[in-house]
C-alpha cells in the first residue's frame, strides 16, 4: 500500500514539473501578448 | 463435343474443392477480384498520379535545367547536380543539418519516451499530463519561433532575466546572433515542441502491450527497469522506429525556426538545407539548381528512412 | 498490379514530357510599346491592379477613389503577401496570364526589364508634361538600355528622425539638427549623456534591410555608390571606398560609444522605431512612413522631427524606396492601367500621399502649400530630387539577406572593428554575386 502511494506521489510530482516546463512558456506567451508594445520590447526597469 | 478450340479457351480447373481462385493467379474468381481492386484503387492512385507523381516528375526536369525565376531557360542535363556538390554553401547547410539532426534525435526519444512511462496508465491527472506535454506540439512551430523571439532579445526578454536572475547568464546576451547560442536555444526548443510528439507515439504502442506480461513478470519479481527493458522495449520495437523516422525526417526538413529565429545567420553558419533551398530559388532566383537541391534532399531522406526501416525491423518478420 | 504501375509511370513520364514541351521555352519575344494615340484615355472594362501589402492603405484609398469617379473602367485590387510579390509576379508572366499594373518594390524592377516582361512605356512618359519632376531614383530603377519600363508610384524614404524635447535637455538647438557625420556623434554624445535609459542614437543592427535604407544615402551623398555600371555589367566598387569606410567608421564609433541600446544588436526589425517613439533615443535615421505610423499625431512636430539624412561633411540624400507602375507585356488592358496609373500621379492624389504614409514621387508637389501642410514629409520630399537606389540584379541577395555580403561586411566594421577584412569581404561578395547573375 505504502509503495502505492509513494509511487503516486512520485508520479505526480514528476508530472506536475514537467508540466511547468512544458506550459509555463505558453502561458507566459499568452500573458505578454496583452502588454502594449513598447512596454514589452523595454529593458526590465 | 467440346472442340479443341473451346477447351482451349475455357478458364482451367475451376470444378473440385481445392479448386478455386487461389489456384492460378488469372483464376476466373481471381481475375474478377484483380478487376474490382484495381476499380477501387484508380481514384486514389489518379490522386497520387497527379499531385505527387507528376509534380515530382516535373521538378525532375526542372533540376535539369537552367530554370530562372523570370526569363528563359535551358535544358542543361545534370550540370546541376555536379554543381551541387562542389557548392560550399549547400554542402554546408547539409552538414549543419546533420549536426542539428545528432543533436536533438536523441533527447527527443529520451523525454518523449520518459513523458510516455509516465503517463500511460490512465490515473488521475494523467489526461491533463498528457494534453500538457502534447501542448507545444499543437500550438505550432512557427507561432513558438516567434514567442521564442521575443524571449531571446538581450535585455528585455524573459530567458535572459531568468537566467541572469540564477545568475547562470548575463542579462544581455544575445542569442540570436552568436552561432553557439543560438543552435543550443533552438536545440533545447525543438526538444521541447517535438517530445510531445513522440510520446504520443510510444503510448499507444504501450497501451497495446498485454498486462499479462508485465503482471507475470511481477510474479517471478522482476524490478521496473527490468520489465522495461525485457518486456516493453522489445515489443515497442515498431513504435520506436516510427517515432525516430518520424522525427529524424523533419529534422532534414527543419525551416521554420532557422527562419524565423536566426535567418540562417550569423551568416549561413545555421542555414539548413531546406533553407538553403528557399534562398536559392526566391533569393538568387536559381530555380533549376534549387530544384536539384531539393531532389537530392528527397533522396538522401529517402534514403536514410529505408536504412532505419531496415535496422529497426521486426525480427520476427526477417524471412529466412 | 505490376504491368499497372508500369504504365502508370510510363504515363506519367510522357504527361510530364507534353507539359514542359508545352510550357513556353522562351519569355514574350519582344515588349511592346503601346501605338495608339488613345491609349490610357477613356479606357474601359476592368484593370488586375496588383499592390504589395505593405502598401495596402494607400492602394485602397486609391481604388477606391478612382472606382468611384470613373465609370467606365474599373480597378480590381490584389495585395499580394510579403515576401511573395517577385514570385507571384514571375509565375504569372510565365504563365501567361499577369494583372495589368503591378505596384512592384522598385527594387526588383531590374530584374525583369532586361527579359522583355515589361511593357515599354518610353513613349507614353514623355507626354506627361511632369515628366522631369518624376522622382529620378525611381525612374532609373525602371530605366534599361534607354528606355522606360516603368514610373514611380509611391515613395518610402528614408530620413533623419531626431528628438528635439531631448536635443533642448541636452542643451542642443532644436532646430539645428545634425547635417555631418561629427555633428551626429557629438549631438549623440550629449544626448546620451542624461541618462535614465536614454540613448543618443539608435539603428537596427540585425537587419540588413534596414541598414542598407539609412546607412547608403550618406554614401551617395558624398558621391559615391557601392557599385557602377549598368544592370548587365556591373562592378564593386567596395575597397578603397572612403565614403562607404566614413560611414561605417560612424556606426562603429555610435557602437563602441555605447550611444545605442545593447540590444539594438539583435533588432532585426520588428520592433526597430519603438524606442524612439517612447522618447528615449535622440537620433534614428528610419523611413518617414515608418514613424508617422508609429507615433501619435501628437508628436510629430513637437517631439519628433526629421530632417534629410547627411553625408560625411554635408549634403544629403535619400533611399527612394517604395514601389513603381509596370505594366506587364502580356497584359490584358494596358490603356486601363494607363489611364489609372496617370491618374494616381495627378497632383490631387499625390497630395493625399502623406496622410497615408507614403511620400509622393513628384519633387513639383512640393509647394508652401504642402510644406505647411505636410512638414514631415516635405523634408522626406524635398530630398527626393537627390534620391537614389541602387539599380542592380542582385540587390535582394546584396542587401537584404543575413548572409549577405552587405550585412557581413557591416558586421565585421561596425561590430567587430576590423575595416580591411570588413571591405575585402564586402568586395568579394559583391563580385561573386554580380558574376553569378551575370547574363
Amino acid at each position: 500500500m505504502s509503495r502505492n502511494r509513494a509511487g503516486f506521489v512520485l508520479y505526480v510530482t514528476a508530472g506536475t514539473l514537467a508540466s511547468i516546463v512544458f506550459l509555463l512558456p505558453l502561458a507566459w506567451a499568452v500573458l505578454r501578448s496583452f502588454m502594449p508594445s513598447n512596454l514589452v520590447t523595454q529593458a526590465p526597469s | 463435343m467440346i472442340s479443341q478450340n473451346e477447351r482451349l479457351s475455357r478458364p482451367r480447373a475451376v470444378t473440385g474443392p481445392r479448386a478455386g481462385g487461389h489456384r492460378t493467379r488469372w483464376g476466373r474468381l481471381g481475375a474478377k477480384r484483380a478487376r474490382t481492386g484495381m476499380i477501387l484503387v484508380s481514384p486514389a492512385f489518379a490522386l497520387v498520379a497527379v499531385f505527387v507523381l507528376f509534380p515530382l516528375g516535373f521538378a525532375v526536369y526542372i533540376s535539369l535545367t537552367d530554370w530562372p525565376l523570370i526569363g528563359p531557360y535551358r535544358f542543361i542535363g545534370g550540370r546541376n547536380y555536379s554543381e551541387l556538390i562542389h557548392d560550399p554553401g549547400f554542402v554546408h547547410s547539409v552538414l549543419f543539418t546533420l549536426l542539428y539532426t545528432a543533436i536533438v534525435t536523441g533527447p527527443i526519444l529520451v523525454v518523449g519516451y520518459a513523458m510516455a512511462v509516465l503517463v500511460r496508465a490512465n490515473r488521475r491527472g494523467s489526461a491533463f499530463f498528457r494534453t500538457a506535454f502534447f501542448l507545444p506540439f499543437i500550438v505550432g512551430l512557427a507561432t513558438e519561433s516567434f514567442m521564442l523571439l521575443l524571449e531571446l532579445q538581450p535585455d528585455s526578454g524573459a530567458v535572459n532575466y531568468v537566467l541572469s536572475r540564477l545568475g547562470l547568464a548575463h542579462p544581455g546576451t544575445a542569442w540570436t546572433v552568436n552561432y553557439g547560442l543560438a543552435l543550443t536555444a533552438i536545440c533545447v526548443f525543438v526538444i521541447w515542441f517535438a517530445s510531445g510528439l513522440t510520446m504520443m507515439l510510444l503510448m499507444a504502442g504501450m497501451q497495446g502491450i498485454p498486462r499479462e506480461l508485465y503482471e507475470s513478470a511481477d510474479v517471478d519479481g522482476a524490478t521496473w527497469w527490468q520489465k522495461e527493458r525485457r518486456i516493453t522495449l522489445p515489443l515497442l520495437r515498431r513504435n520506436i522506429a516510427l517515432a525516430l523516422i518520424i522525427s529524424v525526417i523533419g529534422s532534414f526538413l527543419a525551416f521554420n525556426q532557422f527562419y524565423i529565429l536566426t535567418e540562417g545567420g550569423p551568416g549561413t553558419s545555421t542555414q539548413p538545407v531546406v533553407m538553403w533551398i528557399y534562398e536559392e530559388a526566391f533569393v538568387q532566383y536559381h530555380l533549376g539548381y534549387a530544384t536539384a537541391g531539393a531532389i537530392a534532399l528527397v533522396i538522401v531522406v529517402g534514403v536514410i528512412s529505408a536504412v532505419q526501416f531496415y535496422l529497426l525491423r521486426d525480427e520476427r518478420q526477417v524471412r529466412r | 498490379m505490376k504491368l499497372l504501375s508500369r504504365q502508370a509511370l510510363g504515363g506519367a513520364a510522357v504527361a510530364t514530357l507534353l507539359a514542359a514541351a508545352g510550357c513556353s521555352s522562351s519569355g514574350p519575344a519582344t515588349s511592346s510599346a503601346p501605338q495608339a494615340s488613345t491609349f490610357g484615355v477613356n479606357a474601359t472594362g476592368t484593370v488586375q491592379f496588383w499592390a504589395r501589402t505593405v502598401s495596402k492603405t494607400l492602394a485602397q484609398k486609391l481604388v477606391s477613389e478612382f472606382n468611384a469617379t470613373h465609370k467606365n473602367v474599373q480597378v480590381k485590387l490584389t495585395l499580394t503577401s510579403i515576401n511573395d510579390d517577385v514570385t507571384s509576379l514571375a509565375t504569372s508572366i510565365r504563365a501567361g496570364d499577369p494583372p495589368d499594373v503591378v505596384g512592384l518594390n522598385d527594387i526588383d524592377v531590374p530584374a525583369f526589364t532586361r527579359n522583355g516582361s515589361f511593357m515599354d512605356l518610353t513613349a507614353q512618359i514623355n507626354k506627361l508634361p511632369y515628366k522631369s519632376a518624376l522622382s529620378p531614383g525611381h525612374m532609373g530603377l525602371a530605366a534599361y538600355q534607354g528606355k522606360q519600363y516603368g514610373v514611380p508610384y509611391w515613395g518610402d524614404l528614408s530620413v533623419l528622425w531626431y528628438n528635439k524635447q531631448l536635443f533642448r535637455q541636452a542643451g542642443l538647438n532644436p532646430d539645428d539638427p545634425p547635417t555631418t557625420y561629427a555633428q551626429i556623434l557629438s549631438d549623440a554624445q550629449a544626448i546620451n549623456k542624461l541618462g535614465h535609459g536614454i540613448n543618443g542614437f539608435t539603428f537596427a543592427g540585425d537587419c540588413q534591410g534596414c541598414l542598407g535604407f539609412t546607412v547608403q544615402p550618406g554614401i551617395w551623398a558624398d558621391g559615391s555608390h557601392l557599385m557602377t555600371g549598368d544592370i548587365t555589367s556591373q562592378t564593386a566598387n567596395i575597397t578603397g571606398n572612403a565614403a562607404l569606410m566614413k560611414a561605417l567608421t560612424l556606426y562603429h564609433e555610435i557602437w563602441t560609444q555605447h550611444l545605442a541600446p545593447d540590444n539594438d544588436r539583435t533588432d532585426n526589425g520588428p520592433t526597430w522605431g519603438q524606442d524612439f517613439v517612447a522618447g528615449k533615443i535622440g537620433i534614428m535615421p528610419g523611413g518617414y512612413g515608418q514613424v508617422v505610423t508609429l507615433a501619435k499625431p501628437s508628436q510629430l512636430g513637437t517631439e519628433l522631427m526629421d530632417a534629410p539624412l547627411p553625408g560625411s561633411a554635408g549634403g544629403y540624400s535619400t533611399f527612394d524606396g517604395g514601389d513603381d507602375f509596370v505594366i506587364p507585356a502580356a497584359a490584358k488592358n494596358p490603356s486601363g492601367a494607363w489611364e489609372f496609373i496617370q491618374w494616381v500621379l495627378q497632383t490631387q492624389q499625390q497630395d493625399q500621399y502623406p496622410d497615408l504614409g507614403a511620400t509622393p514621387v513628384r519633387t513639383d508637389v512640393l509647394t508652401p502649400t504642402f510644406a505647411a501642410a505636410h512638414p514631415y514629409d516635405a523634408v522626406a520630399l524635398r530630398a527626393l530630387g537627390k534620391g537614389y537606389a541602387p539599380p542592380t540584379l542582385v540587390y535582394d541577395q546584396m542587401f537584404n539577406q543575413a548572409g549577405g555580403p552587405w550585412f557581413q561586411m557591416f558586421s565585421t566594421a561596425v561590430y567587430d572593428g576590423n575595416m580591411t577584412l570588413a571591405l575585402q569581404q564586402g568586395q568579394s561578395g559583391l563580385t561573386r554575386l554580380l558574376q553569378q547573375a551575370a547574363p
